[in-house]
């Protein structure tokens, strides 16, 4: 070993603390680094298993009707395994084709389906003989092909046929051109050059992979019928979920049975081959592999699997993923170079008389340079295994605590966990990083330690040179009375009356140094910034995910189901129109619903339906709110400043109130109906007399205040600002005939137009007149002004206006609450109306139940029966509008997605203290180590331990002044661009400075700072002054 | 025959106002094998001089030749291997590497220079210098005296041509101090080289064979001793 390197090393062991420091800085980097990277290979490795669990190991597929070239494929090394789908025959499914298909397509399997194209059965078991088949999830229980309900065990009698191409042009008997040359590549696959196309021609079988050969939408080229019907028998064994690219075919999902040959019922022999392939790198490879085994036109891939295996590479994935990662990165980077680098040039400064004597003694620079770089190397060394080793097992910690929230945030998979992955490559490349970082920061040092002045090393004039000269202060002291009172003249704002000469000593201190005290208050406001970064990041993660999941319900689950009401017709029309903007009470267009309850009148329908859901078995119902929505007239002191459309900008308001010429103000209310005991309370709640409100009378409370989403932002908005009495409009006719509903053409002629044409803003047309959605603005037919229509008003009377919204509430159109014995009043009221006015009544219940998912379930399933609603169909066109929401499962995922939140920010919150906290000790600590010598010389001049303690205590004060001001300032600065940031989601927070996580920055800053000056000193009390005072180096 | 030929040589420390000429344009050469005691007042620049001669400084103006060769002519990385076999410098405060043992101390620029420490040598010197026994000791563990003689050691242990001393006993006691000057005129005397010192000790200077006597940067006399 080298005499530098022997002196490094023993350099590194004196001075063990600092050694330790810095390999902790090292092993920091290298962990965080390994961590980012680990956690990049681990959620690939997760998304890999996750392909692997729903699509299986093949890599590359294609079509092939040759068994040569099975058997070839099979045969190549670079095959691994390879499964064979071949076309048995196709079934007409009769009625069923628009639910499962144009065929139920009969495919024989060879090969391990469930590992190569993970198609397992759900149910049963895979078809073991050509007489049995594993069939689609969906076809269970259907009643088809001779069995009364399809299930494990029913046979199926069924009749196979071939598909095949027929000409179905105008005139049969033209050659059709639409289909000539076309290309027989398959959707999915990649056109091999040089394969050229396969002319399709009237009479050429059709295998599974082609598509549906429909005349219509061929443009009458072709159609394609079955022909060779042939009947046979399955039994069928089991079921599996369609959730897969190989058991879809061009024309539906496959049944799936085996041990047919090729050719087996008359087909074609088509086969598609799903190969995986081993040892292959490059997409080149593996079409070369496939190539060399099948002549197939186009090969097809898997293309998620060779994108999660690095195959292939997806730049919108990979982009997002390593711009995070790479962020991250370069933070901790950065980070870790400040950290390092200033272990380093203390770790040097402190030895600088030591190089300089080395380099008077003939030490070149290089020599010097080289010691730097070895003591790099050995902690490095020292650092980096421990520093892979703990970011792998910190990895691997967070994923196991965190590992089954992100699995439910990614997709669940059976048997997938998200686990940590360990990739070498990925491990060495952090190592690498760490090494880079490390060398980076150790460059500089080096330099400064290679360019030891020998000349002050051996004059000792190191600390001398460090203080700048203040030419005009001594010129002035000169200048001045030089008698003996001056000699300690006050300096530093009177600081000498606090704390007397050490005061002045650490003042004076202040000057010497300069780059040392920098360093010491550069790493102080580093400290601070990290701190408050971490707290703030933390706080606007809080903030931005309690606002999404503030917006959630306080039950479990809520039913809601949008009807409107029409008298003139028997039962009740429906709408899925929420009744503000378009046009609205369309009921004549609604299809017939409900008729469960025959009853005339919603409320009561509702009544019935809250009933029948809160008889389900374990829920327990939490109550029920009725929201009609009607046209009403309110006086101009009622209506909030934000529901105007006064043309300032785009419509603020999805349904706005519009100023008529008689200065009342026109637009559509919602009239929310509590059942009585959840009134009295509500009532009770926001301080009204539930007594005065009940009864007959439309009586009830107005909400002043509610959010609303204006596309960019959630924004408050005032909606009702004082009590009053608003007319709602029950019925509405034109020269005798019922209208056909209010149009609101704010779009066009509200926002920017005339005060005129605002108020024209809500018309009334008859019911031929309705504009359509799609009409374009230039056919709009003209509308009736209000002021020619015969109005019917029922009177609303407002007596107290709040900001509270009972639970379940929200709404952003003006809001009156009331109790729903005046449901009544207002059926009533509108029984009778030529023109429905309710453009649309919304029943919303609520419930608790501890088992949510079965009870939203068994909600639904009640709900359906109810209206009578088709049990799988949409609910939009089935008739009313069923919504059962699960709250409790969004909640849970909210509570998740704030886990993960929480203990990503807690990680960085604490790895940046970390980092912020070691800088600050290195400093500190080595700061006084150096000026050891200097101390002595204090103390045998007669400074007592108490002055000594008074002098440091005020040179910190002075460094943490220094520090903690630009620090907090930098650091309120990044707060706010947080905060601007998260404002651009969610509006209505005020900024305010985190003085907590100021207070707490600063607090845990001055704590570290107090802890390295009492260890630092604790070193420097050790020594005996006699021995400091001799100490050849400081 | 001259061995070291300063000439014309200034060092001026800062710049504008405030600069101070330490050395104006002294001249002078040292044969080889002759003992030269440099004297002076504090501040009169003897030690900036001994360290322009030492190769440590670089001056203002004006060449210091060693054997004929000019040694500011070097790069950075040549004065460096200058330092190490062809100087030996020895200082007040004896500037030993903490953290290096005695043997090691006194072997550094052999070992800085890469070669193998001529294990016949150190043992003589050890003898020489009454450090047996003492070759583990950390710097710390020894006696100013024992320093000292540590650091001659250090000077001596490449066998330069010239060895170079900053008030070698100002730190000393008179016992020690004669020891220390034994050691440096034995070296002297012996192996013919050539020795510059720099003292205050008129007893010192006065065992020279020639004392030159530094004011205000300038050679004020050049005396030669007639014994």
């Amino acid at each position: 070993m080298s005499v530098m390197s022997n002196f490094t090393l023993r350099s590194l062991a004196k001075n063990r603390v600092r050694t330790g420091v810095t390999i902790a800085g090292v092993a920091l980097a290298a962990a965080l680094l390994t961590a980012v990277l680990t956690s990049v290979t681990s959620l690939n490795a997760y998304l890999y298993n996750c392909e692997v669990a729903d699509n299986g190991i093949w890599t590359a597929s294609a079509w092939t009707e040759g068994e040569d070239e099975i058997a070839h494929a099979r045969a190549d090394a670079r095959t691994s395994d390879l499964a064979v789908m071949r076309d048995v025959g196709f079934v007409d499914p009769g009625e069923a084709r628009a639910r499962y298909g144009a065929y139920l397509p009969f495919v024989s399997t060879e090969g391990d389906l469930a590992r190569i194209c993970a198609v397992k059965p759900a149910e049963g078991r895979a078809a073991e003989g050509p007489g049995e088949v594993m069939l689609p999830s969906s076809w269970k229980g259907v009643s088809a092909f001779g069995a009364e309900s399809i299930g494990v065990g029913s046979t199926l009698e069924v009749e196979l046929g071939q598909r095949e191409l027929v000409a179905a042009g105008a005139d049969a008997g033209d050659e059709p051109s639409a289909l000539a040359g076309h290309d027989r590549t398959r959707s999915g696959e990649t056109p091999i050059e040089g394969t050229g196309y396969e002319p399709y021609e009237a009479g050429d079988r059709l295998d599974s992979g082609d598509a549906y050969r429909d005349p219509q939408s061929d443009g009458g080229g072709f159609g394609e019928e079955l022909v060779e019907l042939k009947p046979y028998a399955f039994t069928v064994v089991g079921f599996y979920d369609t959730r897969n690219i190989a058991s879809s075919t061009g024309v539906g999902y496959a049944a799936l049975t085996t041990g047919w040959g090729a050719g087996g019922a008359g087909a074609t022999g088509a086969a598609k081959v799903y190969v995986a392939t081993a040892g292959l790198r490059t997409v080149d490879e593996i079409n070369e592999a496939m190539k060399s085994s099948f002549d197939s036109t186009g090969i097809a891939h898997h293309d998620a699997l060779l994108r999660y295996a690095g195959i292939t590479s997806d730049r919108a994935f990979w982009n997002t993923f390593f711009q995070l990662a790479g962020v991250l990165a370069c933070v901790i980077a950065a980070a870790c170079v400040s950290l390092i680098y200033n272990a380093f040039a203390i770790s040097v400064a402190e030895r600088t008389r030591q190089f300089g004597l080395l380099s008077s003694i003939g030490a070149s620079k290089r020599q010097i340079r080289r010691a730097i770089a070895f003591e790099a190397a050995v902690i490095t060394a020292a650092g980096v295994p421990l520093g892979l080793l703990v970011g792998i097992g910190g990895t691997a910690a967070v994923l196991g605590i965190l590992g089954p929230s992100l699995e439910s945030i990614i997709g669940e998979r059976e048997d997938v966990v998200f686990g940590v992955a360990v990739d070498p490559a990925m491990v060495c490349l952090a190592a690498v990083l760490t090494l880079i970082t490390v060398m980076v920061s150790a460059w500089l040092p080096a330099r400064r330690a290679g360019n030891a002045s020998a000349i002050d090393a051996i004059r000792r004039t190191r600390d001398v040179r460090d203080v700048r000269p203040v030419r005009e202060r001594a010129g002035r002291a000169g200048a001045a009375d030089a008698a003996t009172d001056d000699v300690w003249k006050p300096r530093g704002f009177g600081i000498h009356r606090l704390f007397g000469v050490p005061g002045q000593i650490a003042w004076a201190n202040r000057k010497r140094g300069r780059a040392r005290g920098r360093a010491a208050s550069v790493s102080l406001a580093l400290a601070i910034v990290l701190l408050m970064t971490a707290g703030s990041l933390s706080t606007t993660l809080d903030v931005m995910t309690g606002a999404a999941s503030a917006s959630s319900e306080t039950c479990d689950i809520t039913v809601s189901t949008f009807r409107s009401y029409s008298p003139g017709s028997d039962g009740e029309g429906t709408s899925a129109s929420d009744g503000g903007s378009g046009a609205a009470g369309d009921s004549a267009e609604d299809a017939a619903g409900a008729s469960a309850a025959g009853a005339s009148n919603p409320f009561e329908t509702y009544a019935a339906l809250y009933a029948k859901l809160s008889s389900v078995e374990g829920v327990q119902p939490l109550g029920w709110q009725m929201v009609a929505s009607i046209p009403a007239l309110m006086p101009a002191d009622m209506v909030g400043s934000s529901m105007v459309d006064d043309g300032s900008g785009p419509s603020r308001s999805s349904s706005p109130v519009v100023r008529q010429p008689d200065g009342t103000y026109f637009g559509y209310v919602n009239l929310c109906f509590l059942d009585d005991e959840a009134f009295a309370a509500y009532a009770r709640s926001v301080g009204a007399n539930p007594d005065a409100l009940s009864g007959d009378v439309m009586r009830g409370i107005a909400l002043s205040t509610g959010y609303s989403n204006n596309g960019k932002a959630y924004v408050q908005r005032e909606m009702l600002k004082a009590p009053g009495t608003m007319s709602c409009i029950t019925d509405t006719t034109f020269e005798g005939a019922p209208i056909g509903g209010f149009a609101y053409s704010g779009g066009s002629a509200g926002s920017g137009g005339s005060a005129d044409a605002r108020e024209a803003a809500f018309s009334a047309f008859m019911p031929s007149d309705m504009p359509s959605d799609n009409a374009a603005a230039d056919e709009e037919p003209e509308g009736q002004p209000l002021s020619a229509l015969d109005l019917t008003y029922l009177p609303v009377e407002v007596v107290a206006v709040t900001s509270q919204a009972p639970d379940g509430i929200s709404s952003d159109v003006p809001t009156v609450i009331l109790p729903s014995s005046a449901a009544g009043t207002l059926a009533e009221a509108t029984s009778s109306a030529a023109w429905s006015p309710l453009s649309s009544v919304q029943l919303i219940a609520r419930f608790n139940a501890d088992e949510h998912v079965i009870a939203a379930a068994d909600l639904e399933a009640a709900g359906r029966e109810f209206f009578d609603l088709d049990p799988e169909g949409s609910s939009a066109h089935g008739g009313a509008y069923l919504y059962v929401g699960d709250n409790a499962a969004t909640q849970e995922g909210y509570e998740t997605l704030v886990v993960v939140v929480n203990v990503f920010s807690l990680l960085f919150t604490g790895i940046l203290m970390l980092i912020a906290m070691s800088n600050v000790f290195n400093t500190v600590t080595n700061g006084l180590a150096l000026r050891r010598r200097e101390f002595a010389v204090m103390r045998s001049v007669g400074m007592g331990s108490r002055a000594f303690r008074r002098m440091i205590a005020c040179e910190c004060a002075g460094y943490a002044v220094r520090g903690l001001v630009p620090g907090v300032i930098v650091a309120a600065i990044v707060s706010f661009l947080l905060f601007d940031a998260m404002a651009k989601s969610v509006e209505g927070v005020a900024f305010a400075l985190p003085w907590g996580h100021i207070a707490l920055a600063c607090a845990l800053t001055l704590l570290v700072m107090a802890a390295s000056v009492a260890y630092g000193l604790r070193r420097c009390r050790t020594d005996n002054v006699v021995e400091a005072l001799r100490m050849d180096m400081a | 025959m001259d061995i070291l030929t300063v000439s014309h040589l200034t060092k001026v420390y800062g710049e504008g106002a405030s600069a101070t000429r330490a050395l104006d344009d002294v001249s002078f050469s040292v044969a080889q094998g002759e003992f030269l005691a440099i004297v002076g007042s504090s501040g009169s620049g003897k030690s900036t001089l001994l360290h322009l001669m030492g190769g440590v400084d670089r001056p203002t103006s004006g060449t210091v030749l060693m054997n004929g060769q000019d040694v500011y002519a070097r790069t950075d990385e040549e004065l460096s291997v200058f330092r190490r076999r062809e100087v030996g410098l020895v200082y007040q405060f004896y500037n030993l590497i903490p953290v290096l043992n005695v043997a090691e101390n006194i072997t550094l620029p052999v070992a800085l220079d890469g070669r193998v420490v001529n294990q016949q040598r150190l043992d003589a010197l050890l003898d020489a210098l009454s450090l047996r026994g003492r070759e583990r000791h950390l710097p710390n563990q020894l006696s100013g005296g024992q320093q000292q003689r540590v650091a001659i050691g250090r000077a001596l242990m490449n066998a330069p041509s010239v060895v170079l001393a900053d008030e070698p006993t100002g730190n000393l006691d008179s016992k020690n101090s004669r020891d220390i000057m034994a050691l440096l005129a034995a070296s002297n005397r012996e192996s013919g080289q050539t020795l510059v010192v720099i003292t205050h000790d008129e007893e010192i200077a006065l065992s020279a064979d020639r004392i030159i006597s530094i004011e205000d940067g300038k050679i004020a006399s050049d005396e030669r001793i007639r014994r």
